[in-house]
């Protein structure tokens, strides 16, 4: 049998360095490993030392798309040491804020980064030349995403207005007043946007998972909750490292995350969406019905779908916090800051992000633990391309290796940093 | 008319942080003008095009050959405008150049868009910039200065 090579020297749609190798034998898969090279970047060697109020501010930098999730795992970890809780408007515009970076990361990726997939285009700029009024919603939409972040963060990149305790400083209601009319718009066309998810082509593929997420009494979570998932999985958010453990594996500088039976797990807005349907907005609850999206989903490629839903819910719960908002608030609230270990879980637009510190007695961080979304869907994004692989064997090689990468896409998987690469290389002996 | 620079780089990227650095020197001069500093995410920068009539934009370019360190390429961006043989350091999958294409594919590019591209090596981690690069640095904010306030 002739050996094959094929190789994807760059795929544009994905943050980070990443390559993936597939040697097939006859029938067989031979090896399958979805390889993260993206050099280690040492965030939590580095935070040793530095003051507690410092820190939302440097893990802000871990991530460019979804900075205020790596500041509210941190400042819910420090405000678990102090034993303080937020409550009233500061907890309102926190909620406001991941509001925000949520309609931000899940439109960009939904049209400009998974989208093309779907459609057979090799980017975004190809979906313009034919669709440009949907690219240029998509751009509207992501911008009042934008706005809310910038609004509350302080600054157009690298939000710093959050602190441990609250916001430095809230800004006008006039400001937020000028947003509603657009949040309405944005909800509008968010809805519209679950429906033209829901009637992208869906390849056959069905996975028993096991889906992890927060979950709050009385709302779709953000920053708050227990950790569930529907395999009876319930615990405090301080439990986290007594079920689930990182692997190192030789071919990739990313840790995997298995629970506590060594499998893979998924997080992210598929498993949100699974655990906490309930929770959504009636508004978005009615337009998943519509659509037939009712949990559980078990198809990762329908991951859009639940993203197009949580966009719907992002603009509807803005708008809610907005018109009820009590804007006559003191920005934060003072506290002590005792030593202590402290435990934060959060979820990001990819998933849970979990963050633990230990804090000195003179307020310096002594160990840092920072595990993000990507890094625990990772195993599990090598389990679906094996899946894929082995249902989809014989498929045109092309096409096998356009829904591989379709896969990978669907955990919108942030790798971060530096360049972006993706490799994909066949071996077909 | 709304006019906007934009400095983009990341400053831990040592040349790279070209663009921040004279983004930032020139908002200590001009305080009140309309002057940001930017990672490069192409998609913002989309959504900034359509909000302005001119729009500056200073960022660092891979040069090829290293004696073409510290050079500035000026380019007025026109319809017309090819990009095949410049490339940005960047860290986003959609990047400063994506976004001129798209907004000439979506027509949303503002009237002006003038581009000053430093030509550098060195984006490794780190805070030292080269020389050469420092040079051009001094020389476009001169350039700016006296063309744009």
């Amino acid at each position: 049998m002739k050996n094959k090579t094929i190789k994807v020297d760059y795929l544009a749609r994905v943050e980070g360095e990443g390559s993936l190798v597939v040697n097939i034998k006859g029938n067989k898969i031979k090896d399958l490993k979805f390889k993260i090279f993206e050099p280690p970047r040492f965030f939590e060697a580095f935070l040793i030392g530095r003051h507690y109020t410092e820190v939302p501010d440097i893990t802000a930098r871990i991530c460019g798309i979804c900075p205020i999730a790596y500041q509210m795992s941190s400042i819910h970890a420090m405000e678990r040491i102090a034993e303080i809780k937020i409550e009233g408007p500061i907890r309102d515009l926190r909620r406001l804020i991941y509001c925000g970076e949520w309609i931000e990361s899940h439109v960009l990726h939904i049209y400009l980064l998974h989208a093309p997939d779907f459609l057979g285009y090799e980017d975004a700029l190809q979906i313009a030349k034919d669709h440009p009024d949907i690219v240029k919603k998509a751009l509207e939409l992501k911008k009042i995403g934008n706005n809310i972040v910038n609004l509350l963060g302080g600054r157009e990149i690298h939000p710093i207005n959050v602190r441990v305790g609250g916001f430095y400083s809230v800004p006008a209601k006039s400001e937020f007043l000028l947003l509603l009319e657009r949040l309405k718009w944005a909800r509008d066309a968010a809805l519209e946007t679950v429906r033209w998810t829901a009637a992208l082509p869906f390849p056959e593929f069905d996975f028993d998972y096991e889906f992890v997420a927060l979950r709050h009494p009385e709302e779709y979570p953000f920053n708050e909750g227990r950790l569930v998932s529907n395999r009876g999985l319930d615990i405090d958010i301080s439990e986290y490292e007594n079920n689930f453990f990182e692997e190192h594996v030789a071919y990739s500088n990313a840790l995997h995350s298995v629970n506590k039976k060594g499998e893979s797990y998924f997080v992210g807005p598929l498993a949100r969406f699974n655990l906490n349907f309930d929770k959504l907005s009636p508004l978005a609850q009615e337009i998943s019905k519509e659509v037939d999206f009712i949990p559980p989903v078990t198809n990762p490629f329908k991951s859009i779908i639940a993203r197009a839903v949580e966009t719907v819910y992002a603009c509807d719960e803005a708008i809610r916090l907005i018109e009820n908002m009590d804007w006559n608030t003191k920005p934060y609230i003072e506290f002590e800051m005792p030593e202590g270990t402290g435990y934060g879980c959060t979820e990001a637009p990819r998933g849970i992000l979990y963050h633990r510190y230990k804090v000195s007695k003179d307020g310096l961080i002594q160990s840092a633990k920072i595990i993000p979304p990507t890094s625990q869907n990772q195993k599990q994004i090598e389990k679906d391309l094996y899946e894929f692989v082995n249902k989809y064997m014989n498929l045109p090689k092309n096409e096998l290796q356009w829904k591989l990468e379709q896969a990978i896409r669907n955990y919108d998987p942030c790798i971060s940093c530096a360049t972006h690469f993706l490799k994909i290389e066949f071996i077909n002996e | 008319m709304r006019q906007k620079i934009i400095g983009i780089g990341n400053e831990f990227r040592s040349d790279d942080a070209v663009g921040i650095l004279i983004a930032r020197k020139l908002k200590e001069f001009y305080p009140d003008y309309d002057i940001i500093e930017s990672d490069g995410n192409g998609i913002d920068l989309l959504s900034i095009f359509q909000e302005y009539d001119k729009v500056i934009i200073i960022d660092a370019a891979v040069a090829e050959k290293s004696e073409d360190v510290g050079q500035v390429r000026e380019i007025k961006v026109a319809q017309e405008t090819n990009f095949s043989d410049i490339k940005i350091f960047s860290s986003h999958s959609f990047s400063l150049l994506e976004a001129i294409k798209m907004g000439k594919r979506l027509s949303i590019l503002p009237k002006e868009l003038i581009l000053y591209l430093i030509l550098s090596q060195n984006f490794s981690f780190g805070q030292e910039i080269s020389e050469k690069v420092k040079k051009a640095l001094e020389k476009i904010l001169d350039i700016i200065i006296k063309n744009h306030f």
